[in-house]
């Protein structure tokens, strides 16, 4: 248990500094290589992730990390940790965004995957207009090109 | 700002949507299509779903009409979802006790079904659906006389069909062996070609007619089972090199074997004989060693037994082995293509599904690529459209099952369940014998009735946008003048070309007026003309006669007649190409229809593309006095200026143009009404009247005589009326009177000359193709189908 006090901090974009216990750290796949890697200096910068973002997802690793240790009564702590995965992932847009591509940087595998699946839950059933403004997607049909692939598949999403 | 994920982490969204939004996202961008489409997606789903699907799902393709699709899957453990296509086959094999042995090819996820005369092949998950054409038949032995021919010549019979994909170079190709006692071949279509291609190499032996086939690791497998010397033999045809090759068959004979791939292993299911009842074993072959071991066997116990086997002799029960689930449990399907699984745990065997109708069982995998065949192959997409093909099997997907028309029949046999149980409770029995005629005949009488009323539902639906032309004339021929001109591709494919002779491709065209743009003349006649060789030549140059007359004495008097051929098979065209040489086609045009189309349709294509401010339609036989035009002109001229000046007092003596007040003016017989019903038959007269009390019904009372061909509209009525017909026959003009009430443009019937020239095109079967419309009229108006255009 003693290599899990040991306490690493993680700085974010804006110099902060967040100090998580190395177990919780190493939930960061690409610290875990850095420390592999014999990188073992006591604070590892993260450029790419604000403070806020950060802050989230060293939360939901924070949590992850203390269901995995606890021994026994798995069953009513997946439950727990599903819904907090749940309440977790409720968040807006852009934020979700945000914490999806932190969890791709830093590759939290469990973060991006409820995430990802967030998003496609929440547009699965939108317009592709609707689609194209969340993703900031240029429409580069024109417009004939557009219908014939719209009258392909139309078939599927009619009543 | 929002923030951009990238491709990369937009398709880790999209693998987790659902099927349908997959489809429809593909119009988000070309970039997202080409992604949603790529191999690599594919293949990155397939695991997911793996990993996350909880149901297995079968693809069945049925006649809905006998499914219920909600009450015959019964699966307890609720592992099954089955993905229903409802599919449409010839009548002819409906008959075909043996319909149900038809082969059922999957691949992929991928449907192939080999219909007579063609080879279909559907894509459940995309909608894709490629048809190919099944080229020449082999000339057949005569089964009888040849023994050695079982003689079960069911479709495809002479065929032995494969289904699968290249797995080198991933193209998916269908094969089928033909085995006659002097040429046995084999060929193959590769779907991305779409011709048939003979191999040079034979099949090593014979292989019998009823037996299917599996796709497995890049070999189509077939299993020859001889019942008679209990000899067992296995031919694989490797779609790549396109070899065939005798594959290890299992140690024991297999009675009624069946040959399938069970996940991704070539299994064989047979019947045990030896045991009492029924006993399957289900033999699976280690692909490394080609050795077999039995992965599955059970006893169909008594009470299993009866769903299991109905009607078949024991002789030919089998099964057919499908998938295994996730708790292992295994399906598989019998001789009726009904879905049953045997639980290992339990080791007992239930029924999935019940009920027969169900043509092609096959497991669902979603398989989002793209097919892409060859263009020779029709090829469309989803399963509505499918209803166009005029032969084999159409499918439609069952979220849309329940189609409107059924809605009629369905109610019909509730209706004729809920009256037997009543005559039932009544008691005595010379009673019942009385009631069951009685409710026979109403049952009967219901049917029809419901019946008739759903057709007339549908067919109006069916209509509801054929008042929007499909193809719009554009440019008008003209045969005074030889110049050659380029033509254009449209050109030659415009259906208006199609049955013109080749040398007027290359005349000059003029451009063809549309009944929007302003009038540049006063007046047009609307000719419609349906194989009036004889007749039109002499109304015609009367006509013009009167016309040219008008035209010299009065300088302001312009003037057009539209002969409109209603796909005449006679020489109308000729006559009437002829006419317009004479009198220039500023004066005279002619347009074709093609095909016959029916009066209403002809006229409205001529009111679409006339110029004049006042449109007049008159028949081709000359039967009204020409010169009673100006009666209706007269009349149109007075009611136009009074609805003007009620509309903008201000405007009372300004001039204003006639084509752009409403006025329609109708020519009536009605006052030869007396003198007709003394001289006609009585029966005449009876469907006379009873017609127009018919017509009260549809459109409402205020003109006496809606049929007379003789008919003036103000160019603005013209346009709103006609863009707006829906019907294409007789009972156009009863559509036009529901229409000027609809949009409150005056009326006025004025009495004309009428005089009844031989060869009257009315005949006794156009009273049903009337009642037939006016059915057809009321059913669209009344339930909103048709809309109104405001033109």
């Amino acid at each position: 248990m003693s290599e899990s006090n040991k306490k690493i901090s993680l700085i974010s974009s804006e110099g902060e500094a967040f100090e998580v216990s190395e177990a919780v750290a190493r939930e960061f796949e690409i610290v875990a290589h850095m420390l592999e890697d014999g990188c073992s200096g006591s604070s590892i910068p993260i450029t790419t992730v604000d403070s806020n973002i950060l802050g989230k997802v060293i939360e939901y690793c924070t949590k992850h990390v203390e269901v995995g240790n606890v021994e026994g009564n798995s069953e009513k702590a997946e439950k727990d940790l599903e819904e907090f995965d749940k309440r977790f992932i409720a968040v807006e847009m852009n934020t979700l965004f945000s914490l999806i591509l932190a969890a791709n940087y830093l590759n939290v595998k469990g973060l991006l995957n409820i995430g990802c699946q967030k998003v496609a839950d929440t547009i699965k059933d939108m317009k592709p207009e609707e689609v194209r403004s969340i993703f900031n997607i240029e429409n580069d049909y024109t417009p004939a090109e557009e219908e014939v692939v719209r009258k392909e598949n139309e078939w599927a999403f009619q009543p | 700002m929002m923030k951009e994920l990238g491709l990369d982490l937009e398709e880790e969204v999209l693998l987790r949507v659902p099927l349908e939004s997959i489809l429809k996202f593909k119009t988000v961008s070309k970039q997202w299509r080409s992604l949603l489409e790529s191999r690599s997606f594919s293949e990155r789903r397939r695991i997911i779903i793996q990993k996350t699907q909880k149901k297995m799902q079968f693809v069945a393709a049925a006649l809905l009409l006998n499914i219920n699709p909600e009450v015959v899957v019964k699966d307890d453990d609720e592992e099954v979802e089955m993905i229903y296509l409802d599919c449409d086959f010839p009548k002819v094999q409906e008959e075909d006790s043996g319909f149900s042995r038809r082969p059922s090819l999957s691949c992929d996820g991928l449907v192939c079904m080999p219909v007579p005369g063609w080879i279909n092949v559907l894509n459940p998950s995309t909608g894709e659906f490629l048809r190919f054409d099944s080229g020449r038949d082999p000339k057949m032995t005569d089964v009888l006389v040849d023994g050695s021919r079982r003689g079960f010549e069911v479709f495809p019979g002479y065929w032995r069909m494969g289904f699968g994909r290249d797995i080198v170079n991933g193209s998916y190709k269908v094969a089928r062996m033909c085995f006659e006692p002097n040429c046995s071949y084999c060929e193959i279509l590769d779907i991305n070609i779409g011709v048939w291609r003979k191999l040079k190499r034979k099949p090593l032996f014979y292989v019998g007619e009823r037996l299917k086939s599996a796709f497995v690791n890049g070999s189509i497998h077939w299993l020859e089972v001889d019942c008679y010397y209990h000899t067992q033999k296995i031919l694989a045809l490797d779609l790549h090199t396109e070899k065939f090759r005798s594959v290890k068959t299992p140690p024991l004979f297999c009675k009624s074997g069946q040959i399938a791939n069970l996940e991704d292993r070539l299994v064989v299911a047979a019947k045990d004989i030896g045991e009492p009842g029924f006993k399957f074993c289900i033999w699976s072959m280690d692909p490394r060693d080609e050795t077999w071991s039995i992965a599955y066997s059970f006893h169909l116990s008594s009470s299993t037994r009866s769903s299991f086997i109905s009607r078949c002799s024991h002789w030919w029960h089998w099964c057919m082995p499908l998938a295994v689930s996730k708790r292992g449990n295994f399906y598989f399907y019998d001789q009726e293509k009904k879905l049953h699984k045997y639980c290992s745990d339990t080791g007992l065997v239930r029924g999935v599904t019940y009920g027969g109708g169900i043509r092609i069982v096959a497991p669902f995998v979603e398989n989002l690529l793209p097919i892409r065949g060859s263009a020779s192959s029709g090829r469309t997409f989803g399963f509505r459209n499918l209803d166009e093909f005029e032969t084999s099997s159409c499918f439609r997907q069952i979220k849309s099952s329940v189609r409107k028309e059924w809605l009629g029949i369905t109610t019909t046999v509730v209706a004729v369940v809920a009256l037997h149980p009543c005559s039932l409770s009544q008691g005595a029995p010379a009673m019942e014998s009385l009631l069951t005629v009685a409710e026979l005949g109403l049952s009967l009488l219901l049917i029809v009735f419901w019946g008739f009323i759903s057709v007339v539902v549908v067919e109006a639906w069916r209509r509801r946008h054929s008042n929007v032309p499909v193809e719009t004339v554009t440019t008008l021929e003209d045969p005074t003048s030889l110049k050659q001109i380029q033509l254009s591709v449209e050109r030659i494919a415009s259906p208006l070309v199609a049955n013109v002779d080749f040398k007027q491709l290359f005349y000059h065209q003029v451009p063809c007026p549309h009944i929007s743009d302003p009038a540049d003349k006063y007046l047009s006649l609307i000719v419609p003309a349906f194989n009036e060789e004889q007749r039109l030549p002499a109304a015609l140059e009367e006509t013009m006669d009167y016309l040219q007359g008008r035209a010299s004495r009065d300088k302001n008097f312009s003037y057009e007649v539209v002969i409109v051929d209603d796909g005449s098979v006679d020489g109308t065209k000729r006559v009437a190409v002829d006419f317009v040489k004479k009198y220039t086609v500023d004066n005279i045009r002619f347009i074709p229809l093609g095909k016959n189309q029916g009066k209403g349709e002809a006229i409205r294509t001529g009111m679409m593309h006339s110029r004049g401010e006042l449109l007049l339609m008159l028949d081709a036989d000359g039967a009204t006095k020409i010169t009673d035009l100006e009666k209706l002109e007269n009349q149109i001229h007075a009611v136009a200026r009074e609805e003007n000046s009620i509309r903008d007092p201000a405007l009372k003596n300004v001039a204003f143009k006639i084509g752009d007040v409403q006025v329609s003016a109708f020519g009536s017989r009605a006052h030869l009404e007396e003198k007709a019903l003394a001289t006609r038959k009585w029966y005449r007269n009876f469907l006379m009247k009873g017609f127009h009390l018919v017509v009260l019904l549809a459109a409402g009372s205020g003109i006496r005589d809606t049929q007379c061909g003789f008919k003036m509209f103000t160019r603005a009525a013209a346009r709103r009326l006609f863009t707006n017909v829906h019907l294409k026959r007789w009972c156009f003009d009863v559509e036009l009177v529901f229409l000027c009430k609809r949009f409150n443009i005056p009326m006025l019937e004025i009495s004309v000359n009428w005089s009844e020239i031989p060869g009257s095109k009315v005949s006794l079967l156009s009273i049903p193709n009337m009642l037939w419309e006016l059915a057809l009229m009321s059913a669209g108006y009344r339930t909103g189908m048709w809309k109104i255009l405001h033109a």
